[in-house]
């Protein structure tokens, strides 16, 4: 039963596994959403509100202009991740519910793809509305603004994958807290969201340049508040890890559930 | 003319790395009927149904189910039977209504036929009236029948269930039961696996007695029981006044003797012929029960009292 390609199929199946994600999280949308909002909304008051009123950035530049597009590209990364992370968890190591499917006519590769597209969407939906809440604030300063959902979608589908294998691979839900800890905290901390990487040490630099998220941040911070970057260098890195992303869960799923 | 054989195994294997699960079996399972396998926990009954609803590969032999080559056409396969196993719960992230209708989507239809179909079944296993009931909020045997339902969506014409009743009270047992005649009046095609005798002898026209991954024998459970059993039996408690001193006299006439679980069960051809020794001797003890040899000693003298694992 082993098939050469591993990429998540994104076909009717897929789509199925969509469904079947939207009804069972319409039961607990209300609070799953306050939850979700929470966190980034708070870090916008501490740090934007708060810490940013002593920081200045030149005359071009109000630091909380500069904070809300790394905010709402690093919301759309941890959102994606600990749903994936602890949805998949719990489908693959407790209930059963992976076990069902793919006693049906589901195959491995529609089970990821129906997971990544969910996170994908949530992504994107979550984080427009975070999106509508800075520009309330009038925090978003460029039209380029309407295109942030799809870069929201794409953060997710980058990040969905590798918490994915992280929760199949993981025993218990604790030791998914080491890719967290060790993986997703630093990159939230040092890629931009807060302060320009170039204040890095250069060999840190070079680190947060290889690592997705830098690239999504210069790519919103051009999005909503027109901060030129260089496009096809953070499309080419950002597509990049989309691939890269996409190759790793299919192989992990069958091993998980051996066939 | 004989009906076609549904599921055909002759020479089936499965290994986990050093371990032989199942070892060489074969059987075949003809259209219509309801065929059991029997066993200790162990045996090798979980590891066959697997293989034969593609779940694992086997690792040596053949396996046709539905004329098709259950390694090479999996998906067809699992498209057209209906499962429902041990592992395979129901999904407690979704209502009961939405567990059939989802999984109605998963076998390729449309949203309204999925629709139909997750009332038709409710309606089937009586689960009316729960259509938004949480599955956490279920008893045993309505979650027993949900899965049953489900396994039922994409009307197979070959049902396999692991273990359809363990853990049921009386009651739930009795209506997974009702339903399983239902199904079997049907022409369905029933593949089971069970550790109670009775639902064997209720449910089945054919079983297999499986021991440490292999079949030790096969057959309607009235020849199984003609075949390696005495006709009769009796029963007396250890318990029972007198128990020790008939024992005696018991032994010297019955054809085999055999004590487990704190009863004495004494084999025989006919038991009022023991029974009227016992009385001349003036040694029947007041607790005793002669009755027809039944499934559970077939099993009990093929696979040993031991506990197996």
């Amino acid at each position: 039963m082993k098939k050469a390609v591993s990429l998540p199929s994104f076909g009717k199946m897929a789509w199925r596994i969509v469904h079947r994600n939207y009804l069972a999280w319409k039961k607990y949308a209300l609070a799953s959403s306050v939850l979700n909002f929470g966190e980034p909304v708070l870090e916008l008051l501490a740090f934007g509100y708060g810490l940013g009123t002593y920081i200045y950035l030149g005359r071009d530049m109000n630091y909380l202009v500069y904070l809300a597009p790394g905010l709402l590209a690093a919301f759309a990364m941890t959102s994606a991740s600990w749903d994936m992370a602890f949805c998949v968890h719990e489908r693959s190591h407790t209930s059963g519910v992976y076990e069902a499917m793919i006693s049906a006519p589901v195959r491995p590769e529609d089970i990821a793809g129906g997971e990544i597209l969910w996170e994908g969407f949530r992504s994107a939906l979550f984080g427009s509305v975070f999106l509508v809440m800075l520009a309330l604030l009038g925090l978003v300063h460029s039209p380029l603004a309407l295109l942030a959902p799809i870069l929201l979608f794409t953060t997710g589908l980058i990040f969905g994958p590798p918490a994915m294998v992280v929760a199949l691979t993981a025993k218990t839900s604790e030791q998914m807290f080491f890719y967290f800890t060790l993986c997703l905290t630093p990159m939230f901390f040092f890629s931009g969201v807060y302060f320009p990487t170039t204040g890095l040490p250069p060999v840190a630099q070079m680190v947060v340049e290889i690592l997705p998220l830098s690239h999504v941040i210069r790519m919103m911070r051009l999005l909503l508040s027109g901060v030129p970057c260089d496009l096809l260098v953070e499309a080419a890195w950002i597509l990049g890890w989309l691939s890269l992303s996409l190759l790793l869960p299919v192989r992990w799923l069958r091993k998980n559930l051996t066939c | 003319m004989t009906p076609p054989v549904v599921v055909e195994a002759s020479g089936l294997k499965r290994s986990f790395h050093a371990v032989e699960a199942v070892k060489d079996i074969s059987f075949s399972i003809k259209e219509g009927e309801c065929y059991g396998f029997l066993g200790p926990n162990g045996a090798g009954k979980t590891t066959t149904m697997r293989m034969v609803y593609c779940r694992i590969a086997s690792s040596g032999g053949i396996l046709k189910v539905l004329g098709m080559d259950a390694g090479q056409n999996a998906d067809e396969i699992k498209g057209r039977i209906g499962v429902m196993a041990q592992e395979t719960a129901l999904d407690p992230e979704l209502d009961v209504r939405e567990n059939l209708l989802q999984y109605s989507l998963y076998f390729g239809m449309t949203f309204p036929q999925a629709c139909q179909r997750a009332d038709t079944l409710l309606d089937f296993v009586n689960m009316k009236g729960k259509e938004g009931a949480e599955i956490r909020e279920l008893s045993g045997g309505m979650k027993r029948r949900i899965m049953l339902a489900r396994a039922m969506v994409n009307r197979p014409r070959l049902l396999i269930l692991d273990e359809p009743t363990t853990g049921l009270d009386p009651q739930a047992r009795l209506a997974v039961w009702d339903q399983l005649f239902a199904l079997k009046k049907d022409g369905v095609t029933i593949l089971l696996t069970t550790h109670y005798m009775e639902e064997a002898e209720r449910l089945c026209d054919r079983v297999a007695v499986m021991h440490h991954g292999r079949i030790l024998c096969e057959g309607s459970p009235a020849e199984l029981v003609s075949k390696h059993v005495e006709p009769q039996v009796l029963e007396i408690s250890q318990a029972a006044a007198g128990a020790d001193r008939a024992a005696e006299t018991l032994t010297q006439n019955s054809m085999r003797c055999e004590t487990r679980g704190g009863v004495s069960l004494y084999y025989c051809a006919d038991s009022t012929t023991l029974l009227s020794i016992l009385n001349r001797a003036g040694t029947l003890p007041g607790q005793h029960l002669a009755r027809p040899s039944n499934l559970e000693d077939v099993f009990l003298k093929l696979t040993g009292s031991d506990l197996a694992e």
